[in-house]
Parts: C-alpha cells; structure tokens; sequence
C-alpha cells in the first residue's frame, strides 16, 4: 500500500468531535484534483471479544469525509484507540484492491487451517533450532500466533475492509464474533487472510507432551 | 476533563478514584449515536494542575513518567494500563493439555511498551518481549510462567474478566 498522504486525525484521548472537524480541515487541504480517493482508517480493540481490528471506509467524493467519520465512529465496536485519514492518486492501489480475495466462509476457514499447517512447519523448526540436539520428538508442537483475517463490504457505494486480529486457535470464535459485531458495516462481498510465511519465535513453553510455540508472524 | 470507555467497570473505577483523591464524585454521559461510549466530564483547577504537572507535555505519544513512580505507584500504573489496553487470557488450543496464560499489553507507541517493559523488570522481575504487529502496533508479552505468575499476584488488572481469570488461575483453573 503506497498512500501518498497520512493525516492523524485522532488517538484514544481526545474528544470524538475533533475527529470528524480535523477530517474536514484534512481534505480541505489535501483533497486536490490529483486525488481520487481517500480511506478513513480506524484502529480499535475488542478484548470482550477477543480481537483487535482496523476499519478501512474508501471515501470517493470529498463531502462525504465528514460522515465517513462520524460513522466510523459510531460502528466501531469496543475501544476506538486511533483514526488516520489516508489519501490517494489515481496510480495508487488501496488495500482493498491489493488483497486476495477469497469467495466464502468455508474456504477462509480452509485457508486458516492451511496457515495453522505452515505454522506449525515453521515452529517445528524454530523449536529444533532453539533447543539443539534436546528436542524431544515425541513431544506435539503446538503453534500459537496472532492471525490476521477479515472482509470486504459494500453499503451502497461505499467499500469497506475490516482486518481483524486474533489467536489462531480461537479463530472460530473470531469469526462468529466479528461478522457479528460489524455487521452493520455493509454486505460482506468476500473474505480474505493472510498468508503464514515466515515467523519470529516469542516464547516457548514445554510441557509433559507438549511444546507450545508462541511465534510472531 | 474527560475520561471515555466502552467499559462501565473502568468508568465507575476511575470515579471511585476520583473521590478518593479529589474527594468529587463525575456524572456519567453516554454519547449519544455511540453505543459503546460513556464519557466521565468535569471542571476541576486541581485537577487541571496536576494534569499539567505529571502529564506528558505535548511530544505526541504518552510516556511513563518514572519520576514519580515508587513501586505502589507503578503496581497502580501497570494495572491502570493493562485495564485499559492490555489483555489477560488462560486459553488451551488445539492438541494441548493444560491451558496457557497470555498477558499482554498493546499500543501503538514503541517506546510507551519499552518503558513499561523497564517497570516490569526493575519494579518487579518480571521479563518481558516486544512483538511487531504487521497491520499496525504493538505488543508486549510477559514471557515465562512464573513472570506471569508474579504479574497476576502482584499487579493484576481492574477489568472484570481479567479478575476472573486471575481468579481462575490461582485456583487451577481454566477458561475454555
């Protein structure tokens, strides 16, 4: 993702108002005719439910700035803890257009269990590495990591992308919880998660028929 | 002054602290078209002043201020935070026998997590790792069991659920 202009429109200590008036001041100043698009991003936390998530709104008319805000704001579930105003030329691509798209519930949940495999290939290892020539091979690894997923939604004219992050072994949960609580973002048009290719070891636990591998992807 | 969350318990525990300082007890707004919202709004010079003279001056991002903090100060701090933005979790995955607790703490200020990682270990000996988040922040993980262990003892966290897994750890438990 190449945004060519970042505004900070607001962190989790400041008043709500302020975020919707700087976004308008924002593309006052920024929207020029070689923009064809901004995105309203939101960070937020969802610890009830066990995730973490960004919101991305694409915006392509500058009037629509300000209530993109306000219904970011008002949609957001849990704990609203940043929001960025991102704007684009007409040779930039947005996240939404570079993600792989995938077309339904069953295979996002094929893809994860995919992305469990490469992982646990990947903490095999790191295990092996980590611990030399003391590995017991009978012991199962068991590989922990925050995964990342989410959905693409369409309400009226407007696409939205929400990536939503969480354990891995808690993914049904995620799923269940997620498209419930953003469900008023719009239409889930498709599904994407991504892809399990490298890893960093942050702690590994051995218990008596076990080694749990938490690692960072 | 304004203290905003999604969390009623967290409100009603910063009112609580409220009057034990101030000795002011804050009327409680929910914002309106926000569902997941209240906000905590008074007019206080003192506590305006103490505001202006522990906070952090207008750098951008938040920071510890370690030169008021003794070790009960920054049991509180850590607790305050970890309420707030940090996670406390006993979880068994897939193909495990005995659950693992997760204690984290998340932001997207690098130096914020570096700093509270020197409280854990000088205050408290408690390690800890910073992990990179690809989207965006980070987090910072307590690592070994008996650094968790310590943490969940001798500072813990204000938020329910978090009580109730500290709860159910000390007692041998678990949380499916």
């Amino acid at each position: 993702m190449r945004e060519i202009k970042k505004v900070e429109l607001w962190q989790s200590y400041e008043p709500f108002e302020e975020a919707s008036i700087r976004g308008a001041i924002a593309t006052k100043k920024f929207w020029h005719k070689d923009i064809v698009k901004a995105c309203v991003e939101l960070g937020g936390y969802n610890f009830d439910r066990e995730y973490r998530y960004q919101v991305f709104m694409f915006i392509q008319k500058p009037d629509h700035v300000k209530d993109a805000v306000r219904t970011i704001i008002k949609l957001g579930p849990g704990d609203i803890k940043w929001i960025n105003l991102l704007f684009y030329k007409s040779s930039d691509r947005d996240v939404y257009e570079e993600i792989d798209v995938i077309g339904n519930l069953d295979e996002l949940k094929v893809k994860i269990m995919r992305n469990d495999d490469k992982a646990k290939e990947l903490a095999i290892k790191m295990v092996r590495d980590h611990l030399k020539g003391k590995m017991d091979l009978r012991k199962h690894i068991v590989p922990e990591y925050d995964m990342t997923f989410g959905y693409l939604l369409r309400k009226n004219d407007d696409r939205v992308l929400i990536a939503i992050i969480g354990y891995n072994f808690l993914a049904d949960d995620l799923i269940k919880n997620s498209l419930e609580d953003f469900k008023d973002f719009g239409k889930v048009v498709g599904y994407w998660v991504d892809e399990v290719k490298k890893a960093d070891l942050i702690e590994l636990e051995e218990e008596e028929h076990t080694y749990t591998v938490l690692i960072g992807i | 002054m304004r203290f905003g969350s999604s969390s009623d318990e967290l409100l009603d525990k910063f009112n609580e602290f409220m009057n034990e300082v101030y000795g002011i007890s804050i009327a409680k707004y929910p914002k309106k078209g926000e569902i997941h919202f209240s906000e905590l709004v008074k007019t206080s010079k003192e506590i305006g002043q103490d505001l202006y003279n522990y906070m952090t001056k207008a750098e951008g991002c938040w920071i510890v201020p370690f030169e008021y903090l003794d070790k009960e100060s920054a049991r509180m701090f850590l607790k305050c935070f970890m309420s707030g933005d940090g996670s406390i979790g006993l979880y068994r995955s897939r193909g495990k026998k005995n659950p693992v607790l997760r204690v984290r703490f998340i932001s997207i200020n690098r130096k914020g997590l570096e700093e509270i990682a020197m409280l854990l270990r000088d205050y408290f000996k408690i390690n800890s790792t910073i992990h990179i988040l690809e989207w965006k922040g980070f987090e910072l993980y307590l690592i070994s069991q008996d650094g968790k262990i310590r943490y969940i003892k001798k500072i813990g966290s204000f938020k329910k659920n978090h009580m109730q897994t500290i709860d159910k750890v000390l007692k041998g438990g678990e949380r499916d």
